[in-house]
């Protein structure tokens, strides 16, 4: 236990340490803010469309211009340039009354400010304003839009979201491979669909599951909380795992077979603080995000089949007899080095895979939420945990022996089924495996069911052998009492 | 033993994988290193196979063949897909464009009456945007010394602008603080040309330019209005000069400036040619509209001071034009001078042209269309910068 509550408070301390020297991005000195004049040149383009006088509006534009064109410039001359060239445009077909070369003139020069706008010239102006939340606001917009029938509306601001999508999908991508696609064709077939008065009730859905998909992705109101649940949510399986192996270690009574777990467990945290530096000073985030699909994703996969083994011979124990016979087979070393190994391998496979997911997601936090309340969220995190990892060895050494077995080898059932099912779908992410959906499975979350047969014919495969063991486990239990009932008549 | 043999052979899948994982993410980086080297660029490859895809396309849309369309909308989107995160890492601009057009063609051919002449409209400016990411610059070049040598060229007309500008706001100040309206009438127009010449540079100095040429629609808090444009207010509007003194007195201390900061102003090429492209710019919103002379109607004026500034910007910049540009040279040279003879019909004197209100709708068109050409021709320069 003291070694135990030593790697908890090195882990902590670590991982605190890590993001105290990870620099927060700086905010940009003097953020340009395009947004009103966005607003004037869309005012002037409905006002073009309805045949009324754009004139207040490009004057309230060119104000506008007037008071930021040296900013804009000392950021990027590129899209002084560009936008130089389009303002002349504008005006002129403006002054000359050309209604529809004004519309097209001034759209290309909203098309202008708003690409300056996402940061693709480059220089400062990629402002906050094109968060994630803020584009799901937006997805809102077009999905009442779309519900009120007002299609036109709905069109262009689909289109409105297309260009969006590009100064947030580095975000996007950079979570999810498999989200980022299925938006940007969510995105394509909605203009698709609204383009044609047959289709277009059609786009509603999809705006609907867009906005389901990227909700989770969407980080802007990072709290105290949010930081604190993920060491919680990504640590508490592997704390399963751990618990469940050194509650048998205990009660075997071997005490190479716990620091065999704990040096697994503690090799996996220093591998993902590793990771976490190596993410924070060398890589970016989403050139590392491919490589931490493929290592959760083959860690899934092997954990699964290893907790497949372990929750067997889990199982196979729960029958007393055979527990004392294994107890006393061995009694100087009750456990094999061999076992004691795969023990350490297993720890450390289930650490790796949810530490690096809490270190990738922890750092992903660290730009976007004060550090203070970061901090104290993963201090909070980890001491819940400890909190709980604590409690389950007190109870699991308080249980008796066949509970015991019995609840370990259905948690560690469990997991299994779990880690196959998301690890699979890392893959997936990853793109080791073709990502085909099928509408006919269902999609469980809390289960890792995916909607794929890559996924659930695995997840098949695993609890049909998991029923396989039961039966037979009681096929075999029953012969015994059957056999010591023949003897004692 | 059959239960050890799995675990070893757990273990050996285990201490596989690790080596697997950090191979993939050596690959990778090796792989993006590569890229940038090498001759065979994955986007050039790929964006010359798109080329040939949106050709055949064209192809296809003069036919009228919606089964071919399709099949080449949707392949187009396929050969997108495969290399499209290449050119988002290294051109985002460009990616940028090519989804714009690229996008609604895939959305039509997904629908099984796609609308052919959004298509063709969106194909042939997907054909610009692809030749433009072939040609696109990675990694800003060093300037030649051709610009470099254009730069210090301008930059001494510019100098030669701004002492021109002292100049010249000497008799027109004195004029103001004596009072003599009608002298300061005259003398206005003469340092404007010189300052809307070489405004780019008044630009660069935060609260210069809005000191000396602010306009009252550009202040929210008139009693905060200084420059040349209150002046001219007191002169055409309230024709009176009355308090003016220190305005003038202010006009002469930020002209003077100016003058003593651009002694010491550097410039990079590109700069140089955005400075030219604002001249336009500020032409095409304000002179043409007769915003900037509100009182005085001098707009002419300062019009054409904005294009002589911006037609210093190209003479300066012609020796690095004639290196593989000559067209362009030529073009530009050409429209400079249809710009000026279509001034010259409202010229009186270098620094009297025609009253702006005297001027019909037909003339303002016929002027901001040479405008309008000769912007364009400016910002295809500063695609060479």
């Amino acid at each position: 236990m003291k070694f135990g509550r030593c790697i908890g408070a090195f882990t902590l301390i670590c991982l605190i340490a890590m993001l105290s020297m990870y620099p927060l991005p700086a905010h940009a000195e003097k953020a340009i803010d395009v947004s009103p004049a966005l607003k004037d040149l869309n005012h002037a383009i409905t006002a073009l469309q309805n045949n009324k006088s754009a004139e207040a509006d490009f004057s309230s534009f060119k104000k506008w211009w007037q008071n930021n064109k040296t900013a804009v410039s000392q950021s990027s001359l590129d899209a002084s340039i560009q936008l130089s060239q389009d303002i002349s445009s504008a005006s002129l077909d403006l002054l000359n009354g050309d209604r529809a070369e004004a519309i097209k003139s001034v759209g290309a020069l909203r098309q202008t400010l708003q690409d300056y706008q996402s940061g693709l010239y480059g220089g400062a102006a990629k402002s906050g304003h094109h968060s994630l939340s803020s584009y799901i606001t937006e997805l809102g917009n077009a999905k009442q839009s779309m519900s009120q029938k007002d299609w036109v509306t709905a069109a262009s601001q689909v289109k409105q979201l297309q260009q969006d999508w590009l100064s947030v999908e580095g975000d996007v991508v950079s979570q999810s491979q498999s989200i980022y696609t299925e938006s940007e064709k969510d995105l394509v077939m909605m203009d698709a669909y609204l383009a044609d008065s047959k289709t277009r009730t059609k786009a509603l859905p999809l705006v609907d599951e867009m906005i389901t998909s990227l909700k989770p992705l969407a980080s802007a109101n990072y709290g105290m909380w949010d930081a604190a649940l993920i060491p919680i949510r990504e640590g508490l399986e592997a704390l399963l795992v751990i618990g469940a192996l050194l509650t048998f270690a205990r009660k075997a009574n071997s005490k190479p077979a716990k620091v065999w777990i704990w040096s697994g467990t503690s090799l996996a945290v220093i591998v993902c603080l590793a990771v976490g530096v190596l993410v924070s000073f060398l890589l970016s985030v989403a050139a590392f995000g491919n490589n931490n699909s493929l290592i959760n994703g083959w860690s899934g996969v092997v954990a699964s089949l290893m907790l497949l083994y372990v929750g067997y011979w889990l199982h196979r124990n729960a029958d007393i007899k055979r527990w004392n016979a294994f107890i006393k087979s061995k009694t100087s070393q009750a456990i094999s080095k061999r076992k004691m190994i795969s023990f350490a391998v297993l720890a450390f496979i289930a650490v790796l895979r949810e530490g690096m997911e809490t270190v990738i997601f922890l750092i992903g936090m660290a730009g976007r939420m004060p550090y203070t309340q970061l901090a104290t969220g993963i201090a909070v995190g980890f001491g819940v945990l400890i909190v709980i990892g604590f409690l389950m060895l007190k109870l699991g050494v308080l249980l008796p022996l066949r509970p015991f077995f019995m609840i370990s080898s259905f948690v560690v059932f469990y997991l299994c089924f779990k880690f196959m099912g998301s690890g699979i779908h890392s893959l997936q992410m990853a793109g080791v495996l073709p990502s085909t959906v099928s509408e006919a499975l269902p999609s469980i979350n809390s289960l890792s069911i995916f909607p794929s047969w890559y996924s659930t014919v695995p997840q098949a495969i695993c609890l049909l052998l998991f029923i396989f063991i039961i039966l037979k486990e009681q096929q075999t239990a029953s012969s015994h009492k059957a056999q010591t009932h023949a003897k004692e008549a | 033993m059959k239960h050890q043999k799995k675990i070893v052979f757990l273990l050996l899948m285990a201490i596989l994988l690790l080596p697997v994982i950090t191979a993939c993410s050596s690959t990778q980086k090796s792989g993006s290193t590569k890229t940038a080297q090498t001759t065979s660029d994955p986007v050039k490859q790929g964006t010359n196979k798109m080329k040939q895809l949106n050709n055949k396309l064209q192809v296809a849309l003069k036919k009228n063949d919606t089964a071919a369309i399709k099949k080449y909308g949707k392949q187009i989107n396929t050969q997108w897909l495969s290399y499209e995160n290449n050119v988002r890492d290294r051109f985002p601009l460009q990616y940028a464009k090519i989804e714009r057009y690229q996008q609604p063609i895939y959305a039509q051919s997904n629908l099984a009456d796609p609308d052919v002449a959004q298509i063709k409209e969106n194909s042939s400016a997907l054909t610009g945007q692809l030749n433009d990411l072939l040609t696109a610059k990675e990694t800003k070049s060093k300037p030649s010394k051709q610009m470099d040598q254009a730069v210090d060229d301008y930059l001494k007309y510019a100098d030669e602008q701004i002492d021109m500008l002292v100049k010249t706001t000497k008799p027109f100040v004195k004029a103001v603080k004596d009072g003599d309206i009608e002298k300061a009438k005259k003398l206005y127009a003469e340092p404007r040309i010189y300052y809307e010449r070489a405004e780019p540079i008044a630009e660069s100095f935060g609260d210069l330019d809005p000191a000396i040429d602010a306009r009252v629609n550009d202040v929210d808090d008139l009693s905060k209005w200084t420059g040349f444009h209150e002046i001219e207010r007191a002169l055409w509007e309230k024709n009176s000069l009355k308090g003016q003194g220190k305005y003038a007195d202010k006009l002469m201390a930020d002209v003077l400036d100016l003058q003593k900061k651009s002694k010491t102003f550097k410039l990079t090429p590109k700069a140089m040619v955005a400075g030219a492209m604002e001249l336009l710019e500020e032409a095409a919103t304000s002179k043409i509209t007769g915003e900037e002379e509100r009182y005085s109607h001098t707009d002419l004026v300062d019009l054409q001071a904005n294009v002589d500034g911006s037609e210093a910007v190209y003479q300066a910049a012609i020796p690095a034009l004639n290196q593989g540009h000559k067209d362009l040279a030529n073009q530009i040279d050409k429209q400079f001078q249809a710009f000026d003879k279509q001034m010259l019909k409202y010229k009186k004197s270098d620094t009297e042209y025609e009253d702006y209100t005297k001027l019909s709708k037909e003339q303002i068109r016929e002027i901001s269309n040479e405008l309008s050409k000769l912007s364009k021709l400016m910002a295809q320069t500063a695609k060479i910068f």
